[in-house]
This record gives structure tokens, sequence and C-alpha cells, in this order.
């Protein structure tokens, strides 16, 4: 009996130093799963990785980039836990996944390096994962495609209107009146005609030049040998002339441009700018060259001088239809 | 009366002793088509002594114009290409050592002739137009410690684009003012752009023939000296250039901000010597306001100063010399 006791003893013993001895040699395990297998398309999934170590092992994770799979996206990669368990460790990696393609993914067993204190590598493997990724089934009948809708309006209140526009207005208040003030600048800066301004008096022009004719012949310059004065005086009573009856600028043109402006303009007849041209030629010579024409010609030029603004002056109809100078005209409407 | 006398002998004498005039621009026209304005302005410079400048975009026979008018005169000519590499001793000579004779001697640069025509002018450096503009003011020129007269008649024809001013120096107003004249050169005309067209595509390109010496050319000036300018054309003058000056005494108020510097009385000689040539070409021994009026634009166009206004506003100093002319009244 007591052998029998014994022998039991030392059977149980050995199963118990047995079990002990299977149980300090048993090897880690890795392990792989997913907190739900189907999702819809962008919905987030998460990954856990356990190891279960009976020993003092470094566990060495695989470093992941974006991807752990193709088409299947790591968002967050979640820091390790340990959790000790009995006599056993367990590392836990956890990684937040997501796919934006439908479809099933096969995720690869993972392999998880083990470093043991002597420097001995050893990689184990876990699970393979399946994921199955699906897209929002549209009702194609229900749904149809509409317009996009508009956005609510809603009435602007007088301090929305405030705050919302009254920068903008101040600003366009202020680029209108920059606007106006450059416009009016320019405006008044602005390049002035090159083409002389002929200056109309409100008298008729052969009333002047008549009157002033007259003057000068009440002068009697020639008469008292002072020539070059008399044409000087005369050629510019016939140039402002022809600046009042014409709007030529005469008196700031020399002959030939005079010459050249009343034939471009056909203003004259033939003969009375024949006649003209040889006055004024004539003046200029006597102005310029010490030229003196004989007495007779003095009278003569007076006599055209006189011919001239007469049969080029201004003539009135009446509504009788009868001529009338502006004189005559003017005087009429003076005595009415 | 003698002085009417005066006149008419004069008118005479002009009419004979400007008849070479007609000579040299019936030859300068048997090379350089149209630009007659250009043809008038080189001889308004070759009778009154006074250098000109010629302005205009490239290809316009601006160098051909000068070497053509060289041409007629039997005298002598060079030309001088300015670049930005020249000195100016490459214009006015040297002293170079003669190791025969053992000492230094001159040796004249192309400067020591009658006709110069500087080409380009712009495009020597400052240092180099001084050089040029001293002789042409002096008419004399110092190489080591000896003095040297140039010949007589001794014109500067300098030509200038507006265009292409990147690498240029521009004349200083002060050194344009030596220009008596300043005549800008357009385009030509259809029918004569043909004609010049026609003619470059002949096998034998015409070529002027002398036709007056230079001793005549310094016969005319002496002539020209003699030409009757009236007190009233003088007054004409010197009203247009105090109008540059002083715009606001004319009627001309406008004006007053877009002028920097009006003309100087090198302005009002200028005016005076170019309406006498004028008058000559014209073969008239008297100056009339049109002498004055066509010579205007090219005497003072260089010698007022335009205000960045005027520039903003795209006012140039011909705008403003037309402005003055259609105001100030005349005589």
């Amino acid at each position: 009996m007591k052998l029998k006791t014994l022998i039991i003893s030392f059977i149980l013993l050995l199963t118990m130093g047995l079990l002990s001895s299977s149980a300090q040699s048993v090897d880690p395990v890795a392990s792989a799963k997913l907190d739900t297998t189907l999702v819809l398309i962008g919905d987030h999934v998460t990954l856990q990785i356990d190891v279960e170590l009976f020993d003092s092992t470094f566990v060495q994770f695989p470093v992941y980039t974006d991807t752990i799979t193709k088409d299947v996206e790591i968002l967050r990669d979640l820091p390790f836990d340990t959790i000790r368990e009995n006599n056993k460790t367990v590392i836990r990696k956890q990684y937040i996944l997501t796919s934006f393609d439908s479809g099933s993914y096969y995720i690869n067993p993972i392999a998880i390096t083990l470093r043991t204190k002597e420097s001995e590598a050893q990689t184990i493997y876990t699970n393979p994962l399946f994921l199955s990724v699906q897209t929002i089934q549209i009702d194609s009948t229900e749904n149809r495609i509409a317009d996009i809708k508009l956005p609510l309006e809603t009435p602007l209140t007088i301090n929305e209107f405030i705050s919302e526009y009254l920068p903008y207005l101040l600003i366009m208040i202020t680029v209108g009146i920059l606007a106006f003030l450059l416009i009016w600048l320019i405006r008044k800066t602005k390049k002035q005609p090159t083409e002389p301004i002929v200056e109309i008096p409100k008298e008729e022009a052969h009333v002047i030049a008549l009157r002033e004719l007259d003057a000068l012949n009440a002068k009697k310059m020639w008469q008292e040998g002072m020539i070059k004065p008399f044409y000087s005086e005369l050629s510019d009573i016939i140039r402002r002339y022809l600046e009042h009856r014409y709007e030529i600028p005469a008196l700031e043109s020399s002959t030939s441009e005079i010459a050249f402006i009343t034939k471009s303009l056909a203003i004259l007849d033939k003969e009375i700018q024949h006649k003209l041209m040889e006055f004024l030629e004539t003046a200029d010579l006597v102005k310029f060259a010490k030229f003196e024409p004989l007495a007779s010609e003095h009278l003569k030029f007076m006599e055209q001088s006189y011919s001239f603004v007469l049969k080029t002056k201004i003539e009135i109809i009446d509504k009788e239809g009868t001529n009338n100078d502006a004189t005559q005209n003017k005087e009429e409407n003076n005595t009415n | 009366m003698n002085s009417t006398v005066d006149i008419r002998e004069l008118n005479e004498r002009i009419k004979l002793e400007s008849a070479f005039t007609e000579i040299i621009t019936l030859e300068m026209n048997k090379v350089i088509i149209g630009q007659k304005k250009l043809v008038e302005s080189l001889l308004i410079g070759l009778l009154s002594d006074g250098h000109i400048l010629l302005e205009g975009v490239p290809g316009l026979a601006k160098t051909l114009a000068i070497s053509t008018l060289a041409q007629t005169i039997d005298a002598g000519f060079n030309r001088i290409q300015f670049t930005p590499d020249l000195l100016p001793a490459d214009i006015v000579g040297t002293m170079i050592y003669s190791q025969k004779k053992e000492l230094f001697e001159v040796k004249k640069g192309p400067i020591f002739t009658n006709f110069i025509l500087a080409d380009e002018i712009n495009r020597a450096p400052a240092k180099v137009q001084s050089a040029l503009l001293e002789a042409m003011q002096e008419k004399q020129v110092t190489i080591g410690d000896t003095t040297h007269k140039l010949p007589i008649p001794f014109l500067v024809l300098a030509t200038q684009n507006p265009i292409e001013q990147e690498g240029t120096y521009p004349l200083p107003e002060a050194q344009m003012d030596r220009f008596m004249l300043k005549a800008v050169i357009n385009y030509p005309l259809i029918e004569e752009e043909k004609l010049i067209m026609r003619q470059n595509l002949t096998k034998d390109f015409p070529f002027a023939n002398k036709v007056v010496s230079a001793a005549e050319i310094v016969k005319a000036r002496e002539v020209l000296k003699e030409v009757y300018l009236d007190e009233k054309i003088e007054r004409y003058i010197v009203d247009i250039v105090f109008a540059t000056r002083f715009p606001e005494q004319y009627k001309l108020s406008e004006l007053k901000e877009m002028i920097a510097y009006g003309g100087s009385p090198r302005a009002s000689i200028s005016l005076a010597k170019a309406a006498k040539a004028y008058a000559f070409i014209k073969r008239r021994g008297y100056v009339i306001p049109e002498d004055v009026r066509a010579v205007c634009h090219d005497v003072l166009r260089h010698r007022i100063g335009i205000t960045y206004q005027a520039e903003a506003e795209n006012i140039t100093s011909v705008d403003i010399i037309d402005q003055i002319l259609n105001t100030i009244e005349v005589p």
C-alpha cells in the first residue's frame, strides 16, 4: 500500500513536473483580429495584433507606412499596450484601418519578430484576415437626380446690411470720388489743341474793318512819309478782318499760309484772292525788304482794301428777299 | 531811296550767288529721293556755319544724305563711326614717338577735314562726344601743347536714331545746344519709296558730282551775312524764343508747366542765322516770317526741355513750338 501510494505520488509529481516544464517552454503566439469584417466604404476598422509571451522576449512589430495591404489604408497607428495575465504577457498593437474601394481584401499573416536575451531571433506569424468593404446601395428608382437646392432666403436686417455691405459701400464711394478727381485733373491739364483759337468779336467783322480803315485813312500816314507803318497797319486790318470774317488764324499766319488756307477753303473768288495776295506780298516787301511802292500804289491798295471788305462782308437776306448787310439789319433792329 | 536800291541790288546779287544751292539740290536729288526738307536743312547748316544733328530711325538715308552733300562739294570728308570703345584720340589725333627723329610727332585725327560725319554720335561715351563738341565750338583742337586750327569750312553732321536707346550715351542738353539744327527725318511717301527701291535695284547707283568748291561756300557765307533782317523779324524771333522761356507772357500759361527750360540766346542767334540761310536758298535778299517759321522747328526742337508732366501727357517740344507759332502774331 505504501509502495502503491509512493508510486502514485511519483507519477503525479512527474506529471506535474512534466506539465510545469512544458508550461515553461510554451512558444509565443501571435494573433490578429478585426473588430468587424464587413464595413461600408470609408468606415473605420480596428486591427488588433496580440502577441502572447511567457518570458521576457523583445517583440518587434512590422513597420507600415500607409497601407497594410493594397487599398486598405492605415489611418492611425495606436501605441502598444502590455497586458500581464497570470504568468504570460500579452503585447497588443492596434491600427485603425479604412478602405475607399469596395471589395474583399485578404490581409496576409503579419510577421512579428521576437528577440530573446541571447539575441536569438524568431519570427512568428498571425493568422490571415479577411475584410469585406461594401459600397452604399443607391436605389435609382427612388433617388432621382435633383437640382441643387437654392440657399434659403432670410430677411436682411439693417445691422446685417451695415456689417456686411458698409465697407464695400465706403470703398465704392472712395473709388468714385478718386475717379472723379482723376478725370477732372486730366481734363484740366489735358493736352491743349495746337490749333490757334480765333476770337470772334461781337461786332460784325466788316464793321470793325471799315472803321479801322477810316481811322487809318484819317491818319494820312503815307502822305507824311510813314510808308512802313502804313503798310503794317493796313495789312494788320486786312488780316484781322480775315480772322474775324472767316474764322481763320490770319494774324498768326504768314502770307503764304494765308494764301494756302484761303485757297484750300475756297472762300474767295479768284480775282479777290489774286488782289489780296498782291497786296499782302507788297506789304511784306515794304515791311521786311525796305521796299517803297509808288504813291499811286498806296492809294490803289487803300481802295482795294475797302473794296475787299465790302465785297466779302456777310450779307443777310431778309424775308422779302432783299439783301441787307448786317449793319443795316442791326440798325433796323435798334430802331424797332 | 538808297536803302531800297540796296535791297534790290542785294536781291539780284543773292539770286546770282545762291544759284549753286539749286545745283547742289539737283545733284543730291539724283541720289536722295524725297526728303526735300532734309536737303534744305543740310544746306541751311552748310551756309550758316552750323552743325547739324540728324535724327531718324535706321534706313532713312541719314548717312547717305550727308555723304552725298560732301560729294557735291570739292572739300575733305571723313566719316567716324561712333562706338562705345572709341577714344578722344581716335577723333582729334595724338602724339606718336618717332624713333627716327627721336621726338614726339603729332598724328592728326580724322577731325582735320571740312566735313565730318559723326555716325551714331550717341553710341560713344561722353568724353568722346566732348572732344568732338569742343572742336565744333572752338574750331580748333589741342594735341599735346599745340593748338591746331581746323580747316574752313568745318561742319559736323551727326546722326542718331531715336530707338535702340540701350547702351547709348544721350547727348547732354548743353552739348545738344551746340548743334544749330536738329533735323528729324521721316519715312518717304509711297511713290518715293517705289523710286528708292527701283534705284537700288539698278546696276549703276547714281553718283553726285562735285559742283561747288569749299571756297565758294565760304564766299556764300559772307554774302549770307548781308541778307536783310528787318527789326520786325528780329522782334518776331525774340518773341518766339522768349515764349519758350516765359510762355505766360504770351497768353500761353498752359505751357508753363510743360516747359522745363526754354531756348538760350544761342537759340535766337541760330534762328536768325537759319532764317537768313533759308531766305538765301529761296534766293531772296531779305527775311520774311515764312523763313523763320520754316526753320523754327529744326532750331528749337532740341533746345526746349520738357517736364515730366509734358512727357506724361505725350506733349513734345514740337507740339510746344507749334502752339507758340500759332499764338504769336506774325508781323
